[in-house]
């Protein structure tokens, strides 16, 4: 069949083709390499029409729905566990009954957007009753013909909703989407990272998809550029504890744990690139005042610190260095 | 300045070109070129192997999301459609029903492929592997990857003209 239609279109097969050798070659082309490859775009109007239409047959891959399956009830005894199954070619019952559409949100003339920058926060007060506090670094926004509904684009936030079963309060982040039942709970997002952790009451995590349901101490963990989800435990007091400087880090990279800090309170940590990919678990009380907080952010990730204009550089070893 | 800066100034006439050839408008490519300064100026310091490369790849893949979201805007009514709870408050239901068929297309030739040539079109497409790894992780060679992902491409290709 696929034989057929290539017979058929003649010379556009041989554009075809070089389309797509072309594409496979964008992670490893050097300059010189690109430039002839705009100059293959320029040399006829087939290679751009072509080249464009590639673009969207790999387009429509970002739509497929990955298929993430959840560590088994024996996990839930404390341990987090992470076990992830990636989407391979077959599509499972879940992934079709997911595979409702997802497109841009609307940018219309109704969406508030709250933003905040880094070390600042912010407290929302929703006409319903329900209150948001912001945490630095934060972009949200809704549709305030839908205020129940919250896209958490980046950053950090602690809800506390009121509840409502005829309308019910939805925090949505890229594809992944969290369901209040009557609670407070706190949403990040980082770039391809996601968490919620359930400080009272229950939410329901991917509402249409999994559904998980997360109680009081419970927190979720998705890494979605490894298509990675992590169930764990988190003490109840210490959900949002970014608002009194208390950090928890499970496993966490410094790289991470240093741009959460940045966001958060501001700071300016420059990790060694040796020290960048170093794990780290433990848990640190920040006051936001950089002087203070910097030798302990040292200590925890067992570095040694110094100052370096508006920026505090860290390096290997233990000891601290004034 | 930045070290990326100055590359970025360096080869902004063919990155000039190369968003005018794939978004066929001159207009639209200075606008992109616009947003990728931009990125490059609030880009933190760091060393990159290849900040040339860099570039490209990322303004390619500016003008790749431009392009893909110029097609998810519902053509006649200008309206972008919404993930919203309710179908019943979609504007276009046709337009819903089409999307929803060509990924189900989609979704049906990811299936019907070998497995191996889904696995390494994932870990091409999803994770960005590079050739070298995919090859490690199925055991085969990095021309042995290259064919897959072009069989892979070739497939979903043909699909989108149809």
């Amino acid at each position: 069949m696929v034989k057929e239609a290539v017979a058929l279109a003649g010379i556009s097969d041989q554009i075809a083709e070089e389309a797509i050798a072309w594409h496979a070659r964008h992670g490893d082309m050097d300059a010189a390499a690109w430039h002839a490859f705009v100059e293959w775009l320029e040399a006829d109007p087939r290679h751009g029409a072509t080249f464009d239409r590639l673009v969207m047959a790999d387009g429509v891959l970002s739509d497929v729905p990955a298929t993430v399956s959840l560590p088994t009830p024996a996990n839930d005894r404390g341990t987090p566990g992470w076990r992830a199954t990636r989407w391979i070619g077959g599509v499972t019952a879940v992934a079709a009954a997911a595979a409702a559409v997802f497109m841009l949100l609307p940018a219309g003339p109704d969406i508030q957007t709250i933003q905040t920058a880094a070390g600042e926060t912010r407290q929302v007060a929703l006409a319903d009753g329900s209150r948001i506090e912001v945490a630095g670094g934060s972009r949200l926004q809704f549709d305030r013909a839908h205020p129940r509904q919250i896209t958490v684009e980046r950053g950090e936030a602690l809800f506390h909703v009121r509840h409502d079963a005829a309308d019910p309060f939805v925090v949505r982040s890229g594809k992944l989407e969290v369901l209040d039942v009557g609670t407070v709970f706190n949403v990040m997002r980082d770039g391809s990272r996601f968490s919620v952790s359930v400080a009272e009451g229950v939410v329901l995590f991917q509402p249409r998809g999994e559904a998980v349901t997360l109680k009081a101490g419970a927190t979720l963990e998705v890494r979605e550029d490894k298509q990675e989800v992590r169930l764990g435990k988190l003490d109840p007091g210490l959900v949002g504890g970014w608002r009194t400087g208390r950090l928890s880090f499970a496993d966490s990279r410094v790289s991470e744990i240093l741009d959460e800090i940045q966001r958060l309170y501001g700071t300016k940590l420059v990790a060694d690139p040796d020290l960048s990919a170093r794990r780290v678990t433990g848990m640190i009380t920040l006051s936001g005042e950089a002087r203070r907080d910097v030798p302990h952010i040292a200590s925890l990730i067992g570095a040694n610190w110094r100052a370096d204009g508006g920026r505090w550089i860290l390096s290997p070893g233990g000891e601290n260095r004034p | 300045m930045g070290g990326l800066k100055a590359v970025f100034l360096e080869q902004r006439p063919v990155l000039m070109r190369l968003m005018t050839a794939r978004l066929g408008s001159a207009a639209d490519a200075e606008d992109l070129l616009q947003d990728l300064w931009l990125k490059v100026e609030t880009l933190p310091e760091q060393d990159l192997l290849n900040p040339e490369a860099y570039l490209f790849r990322v303004a390619a893949n500016l003008a790749a999301d431009r392009r893909l979201s110029m097609a998810r805007a519902v053509a006649r009514d200008g309206l972008w459609l919404s993930a919203q709870p309710g179908s019943e408050e979609f504007p276009d239901a046709e337009a819903v029903l089409i999307a929803r068929e060509r990924l189900a297309q989609v979704e049906a030739a990811l299936a019907a492929m070998p497995e191996r040539m889904s696995a390494a079109l994932r870990m091409f497409r999803i994770e960005r592997l590079p050739q070298k790894e995919i090859a490690q992780s199925l055991g085969i060679t990095v021309s042995g990857v290259e064919k897959l992902l072009k069989r892979a491409y070739r497939h979903l290709f043909d699909m989108e003209g149809t």
